[in-house]
C-alpha cells in the first residue's frame, strides 16, 4: 500500500508534509481535509472547523484525559468516524476510530494525522525529494548509498 | 507535537477497512480529483489572498476562494456559490509570522 501526500504551501507561507482524506460525516457524507503528518503527535486529532461540518455525535473525554500542545491543554471531544485515504493506483483505505477533535476553531490551523494511524505505516517525509508517503505492505522503503 | 494524558486515549481500537464497491470508489476518486483542483489553486493564489486572509479562514470550492473571520461563515459561502463541490477545502491562516513548532494549543 503506498498513500502519497504533498508538502503543503500554506497560508503563512510555510510548506508543510500533508495527506489528502475523506473524513465521514452524519448521512454518510464525507467531508475532505487536508492532515499535517505530525509524527510528534500521539493522537489525531481533528480541527473544530471539520468537527462541525462532520455533524456527528460527540462524546466528552473523562475529567483526567487531556490533550497538550506547546502552548498548554486544549478543550476536545471525542468523535467515532472514519478517516479514507486514497491509495496510489485507485484503490481506497478506510480506517474507524474514536478521533479527538478540538473545539476551539484557532487551536490549530490544520487537522493533524498522528502515531495512531501513521504507526500502520513507514512514514516518508522527504522535501529535497518532494515526497509525502505513507507505506504498507506490500510496499516498503530501501535505503541506498550514492 | 500533542500529547495525550491520562484515561484511555493513548491505545484507542482502529479498524482498517478496504473500499471494494465500485460505485464508492468512482465517488471517492471524483471527491479526491475536486479536492486536488481546489488545493493546487489555493497553492497558486496565495498571493492574491495575502495579506487580506491573515488571521481568517478561507475556504476554496469550485477553484474560488471565500475569505471570512468563522470557519463556519467561509464554509457557507464557499458551499453556496460552488453546491456542486463536494471537494471544497478550508484552512485557518495564522496571523503570527515566524516558525511553527509542533501544534499550539491554548
Amino acid at each position: 500500500m503506498r498513500i502519497s501526500g504533498e508538502w503543503l504551501l500554506c497560508g503563512d507561507l510555510a510548506t508543510r508534509p500533508v495527506i489528502t482524506a475523506r473524513v465521514r460525516g452524519a448521512n454518510d457524507f464525507f467531508s475532505m481535509e487536508q492532515f499535517l503528518v505530525d509524527s510528534g503527535a500521539d493522537r489525531t486529532v481533528f480541527n473544530a472547523g471539520l468537527l462541525n461540518r462532520l455533524q456527528l455525535p460527540v462524546s466528552l473525554p473523562s475529567s483526567d484525559e487531556s490533550l497538550i500542545g506547546v502552548g498548554g491543554s486544549g478543550a476536545f471531544v471525542l468523535v467515532t468516524t472514519t478517516i479514507e485515504l486514497r491509495r496510489d493506483g485507485g484503490d481506497h483505505t478506510r480506517i474507524n476510530a474514536v478521533y479527538a477533535s478540538l473545539t476551539d476553531p484557532l487551536a490549530i490551523g490544520m487537522s493533524v494525522l498522528g502515531r495512531d494511524v501513521l504507526n500502520f505505516f513507514d512514514v516518508i517525509l522527504s522535501k529535497p525529494r518532494n515526497e509525502v508517503l505513507l507505506l504498507a505492505p506490500n510496499h516498503r522503503y530501501q535505503v541506498l548509498s550514492g | 507535537m500533542l500529547r495525550v494524558v491520562g484515561g484511555k486515549m493513548p491505545l484507542p481500537e482502529m479498524v482498517i477497512e478496504e473500499v471494494t464497491d465500485p460505485e464508492e470508489i468512482e465517488r471517492s476518486r471524483a471527491q479526491f480529483a475536486r479536492a486536488k483542483l481546489n488545493s493546487d489553486w489555493l497553492q497558486a493564489h496565495w498571493p492574491d489572498l495575502l495579506p487580506a486572509a491573515l488571521g481568517k479562514f478561507v475556504a476554496v470550492a469550485g477553484q474560488e476562494a471565500f475569505i471570512a473571520d468563522t470557519a463556519e461563515e467561509a464554509w457557507a459561502l464557499a458551499t453556496a456559490a460552488h453546491p456542486e463541490d463536494n471537494g471544497a477545502i478550508d484552512q485557518y491562516v495564522r496571523p503570527e509570522r515566524g516558525p511553527r513548532i509542533y501544534a499550539h494549543l491554548g
